[in-house]
C-alpha cells in the first residue's frame, strides 16, 4: 500500500469517526448505548427525534457541503492554475448570498420556510448562467477570474445595499448571521433541496483529473495531448457554481474550505491536481464535519456560526501552508 | 405619550407608532409622523421631544437651543422605572393627572398579579428569531407576574438568548409563550429553531399561549396587559 492510499484510508476513517461523534456531541449528549438504542426507539422517543430530525441531516448536510467545496476547490485550483482560487472566485457565493439576503429582508421566510434557499439558489443559478455566456464567447483563464471578480463585487455591493436598507434591527441580524454560515437546526427537506444540485455538479467533475494533470504542464501542452480546454473549464466552472450554489444556498457562506483543503490535499496526498479530488472532497468533508463540532462546543451563550469557525481554522492553516510551500510557489 | 397626552398635543410620531408591534398603534392613526431625525425636530420645534435612544449630549445641546426639551425615558425592567418614566412624562405634557389615574391602575392590577397563586407550570417564551428571555428580561417578570415559572430561567438563561431545540425535546415546557409571530418585525431567522418542523410540532402538542409583538415590543404599562393576558390563557387544572 503506497503513502498515499494509507493517508486516504486514513481520512476517510477520520471522516467516518468524525461523524459519529458529530452525532453523539451537542447539548444533550448520546452515548454508544444511546445511538444504538434510537435506532430501534419509537419515533416520538427524544433519542430518535434528536439522531434523526436533528442531528443526522446536519452531519450529513456538513459532509456534502464540506465534500463539495474541497472538491470544487480543487478543481478550481487545478484548472486556474492559482493556488488562491476557491469557489469564491467566479462570484458564485456571493450572487447566492445576495439571494438569500434578498429573501431575509422582503420577510419571505416567514411565509415560506425554503424562500431564503430557493433564492440562494437562484442567485446561484443566475451568477452560472452569466458565466456561462462569457465563457462561450472567451474561456480563457484570465477572463473567467475577471468576471467572477466582477460578479462577486456586484454581487456584494448589492449584499451592501441591502443590509443597509433593513427594516429593524432583527432582520439585520438575520442577514448578518446568515452570512456568516450555519448547520444548525437544518432538516431532511434542505438536504433534499440541495442533493440533487450538488450531484450535478459533482457528475460534471467525473473524469476531469486527466485533464488538469495535462493544464498543470501547461494550456498549449494539454491541447496536443487532445484535451479540449473549453470543454474541461466550462464543465468545471459550471460544476462548481450548481455545486456550490445548492451548498451555500442550505448552509450560508462558509469560507477557506474550499481554498485551504486542496493545500492540504497537495501535502498529504499527490502533487498532481487530478489525483487530490477526491482527497479534496473528502478532507473537505472531515473539516466541515470537525467544524460543526466546534460550533456546537459551549465556548459562548450562544452557538458560534460555521463560517466564523472555518475562517479561525482555515487562515491560520492557509498561513501556514503558504509559509511552508512558499518555494514551490515561486 | 399616546397613553397621556391629547391627540392635540402631538405634533408627529415615529414612522412605526401604528404598526403591528406598537400597543396603542390605534390610537396613532390619522395623527402625523416623522422620521425621528434632529433636522426635522429643529424645523417643527417642539415644545418637548421623547426619545429613549441614540441620544447624545451634541443632539440634547441643538435640540434644547430651539426651545424643545427633550425627554429620555430610563431603561429598565422595575415597575419603580416605568412609573418614573410615566410620572415624569405626564407633567411635561402638563397631564399629571391623567398620569397619576394610570399610575394608580397600574399598581392596583400589579399587587393583583403579585397575589396570583404561584403555578409549578414551566412556560418558554419564543419568538420567530428562536430567542427567549432569561433571567433579568422584562419578558421574564411578565412570566413570574402570570403566575407561571420561567423555563429559561431554570435553565439558567440571563438575558435574550437562544433556545436550543434539543433541551425542548429533552426537557419541554408545560406552557410555550409565542410572540411576534403576528408581526413582520422579527422576521423567521434561518438559523433558529423556529424555521425547524419539530418546533411547531410541540406548539401543536404542548399548550401556546401566542401573545401579539405589540405587548412586548419593549418595557411599559402595558407589562400588566401582557401579564393579565397570559394568566387568563394559561390552561387550568379543573
Amino acid at each position: 500500500m503506497t503513502k498515499s492510499m494509507l493517508m486516504q484510508l486514513l481520512c476517510l476513517l477520520a471522516l467516518l469517526l468524525t461523524g459519529i461523534f458529530s452525532l453523539s456531541f451537542g447539548r444533550v449528549s448520546l452515548g454508544p448505548a444511546d445511538l444504538w438504542a434510537a435506532l430501534s426507539a419509537p419515533a416520538n422517543d427524544p433519542r430518535a427525534i434528536i439522531l434523526f430530525e436533528l442531528r443526522l441531516p446536519r452531519v450529513l448536510l456538513g459532509m456534502l457541503v464540506g465534500a463539495t467545496l474541497g472538491l470544487t476547490g480543487a478543481a478550481l485550483q487545478g484548472v486556474l492554475r492559482n493556488p488562491l482560487a476557491d469557489p469564491g472566485v467566479i462570484g458564485v457565493s456571493s450572487s447566492s448570498a445576495l439571494g438569500a439576503v434578498i429573501a431575509i429582508h422582503l420577510g419571505l421566510a416567514g411565509v415560506w420556510s425554503l424562500a431564503v434557499p430557493a433564492f440562494a439558489m437562484t442567485g446561484a443559478l443566475l451568477a452560472t448562467l452569466l458565466l456561462l455566456l462569457v465563457s462561450a464567447r472567451d474561456s480563457s483563464v484570465l477572463m473567467l477570474i475577471l468576471v467572477g471578480i466582477g460578479i462577486s463585487s456586484l454581487a456584494t455591493a448589492l449584499i451592501s445595499l441591502v443590509v443597509n436598507l433593513a427594516d429593524n434591527p432583527m432582520t439585520l441580524q438575520d442577514m448578518i448571521m446568515w452570512m456568516l454560515g450555519s448547520l444548525e437546526n437544518r432538516t431532511m427537506t434542505d438536504l433534499l433541496l440541495a442533493l440533487p444540485f450538488i450531484l450535478i455538479g459533482w457528475a460534471m467533475m467525473i473524469g476531469v483529473g486527466q485533464g488538469l494533470n495535462a493544464i498543470s504542464v501547461g494550456e498549449d501542452t494539454a491541447q496536443t495531448m487532445g484535451i479540449n480546454l473549453m470543454w474541461l473549464k466550462l464543465r468545471i466552472v459550471i460544476g462548481t457554481a450548481i455545486s456550490v450554489g445548492a451548498a451555500v444556498s442550505v448552509c450560508g457562506s462558509i469560507g477557506f474550505v474550499g481554498l485551504v483543503v486542496p493545500h492540504i490535499a497537495r501535502a498529504l496526498i499527490s502533487r498532481e491536481p487530478g489525483a487530490i479530488l477526491l482527497p479534496s472532497a473528502v478532507i473537505g468533508a472531515l473539516l466541515l464535519t470537525l467544524a460543526d463540532v466546534i460550533t456546537r462546543t459551549p465556548l459562548a451563550s450562544s452557538p458560534l456560526q460555521l463560517g466564523v469557525v472555518t475562517a479561525l481554522i482555515g487562515a491560520p492553516s492557509f498561513l501556514y501552508i503558504v509559509f511552508h510551500t512558499r518555494k514551490d510557489m515561486r | 405619550m399616546l397613553a397621556l397626552a391629547d391627540r392635540d398635543q402631538i405634533m408627529a410620531l415615529s414612522m412605526d407608532a401604528d404598526q403591528g408591534h406598537s400597543f396603542y398603534r390605534d390610537r396613532a392613526q390619522g395623527l402625523p409622523k416623522f422620521h425621528s431625525s434632529m433636522a426635522e425636530i429643529v424645523q417643527m420645534k417642539p415644545d418637548l421631544a421623547v426619545q429613549s435612544w441614540r441620544v447624545t449630549a451634541r443632539m440634547e445641546k441643538i435640540i434644547n437651543r430651539v426651545g424643545t426639551k427633550l425627554i429620555i425615558p430610563r431603561y429598565g425592567s422595575d415597575p419603580e422605572i416605568v412609573i418614573g418614566n410615566v410620572r415624569r412624562a405626564g407633567e411635561s405634557f402638563d397631564q399629571a393627572t391623567r398620569a397619576e389615574a394610570l399610575i394608580e391602575d397600574y399598581r392596583t392590577r400589579l399587587e393583583a398579579l403579585h397575589s396570583i397563586p404561584k403555578s409549578p407550570l414551566k412556560a418558554a417564551y419564543i419568538t420567530p428569531s428562536g430567542f427567549t428571555a432569561g433571567t433579568g428580561t422584562f419578558v421574564d417578570e411578565i412570566i413570574q407576574l402570570a403566575g407561571l415559572s420561567s423555563y429559561a430561567a431554570a435553565r439558567n438563561i440571563v438575558g435574550w438568548q437562544s433556545l436550543p431545540l434539543e433541551d425542548l425535546i429533552i426537557d419541554p415546557p408545560d406552557v410555550f409563550i409565542a410572540s411576534f409571530f403576528d408581526t413582520n418585525l422579527n422576521s423567521q431567522s434561518e438559523w433558529s429553531i423556529s424555521r425547524h418542523g419539530r418546533l411547531y410540532k410541540m406548539m401543536e402538542d404542548i399548550p401556546t399561549i401566542y401573545l401579539p409583538g405589540r405587548y412586548l415590543s419593549c418595557n411599559g404599562l402595558f407589562l400588566v396587559d401582557a401579564a393579565e393576558r397570559i394568566h387568563e390563557e394559561v390552561p387550568k387544572n379543573d
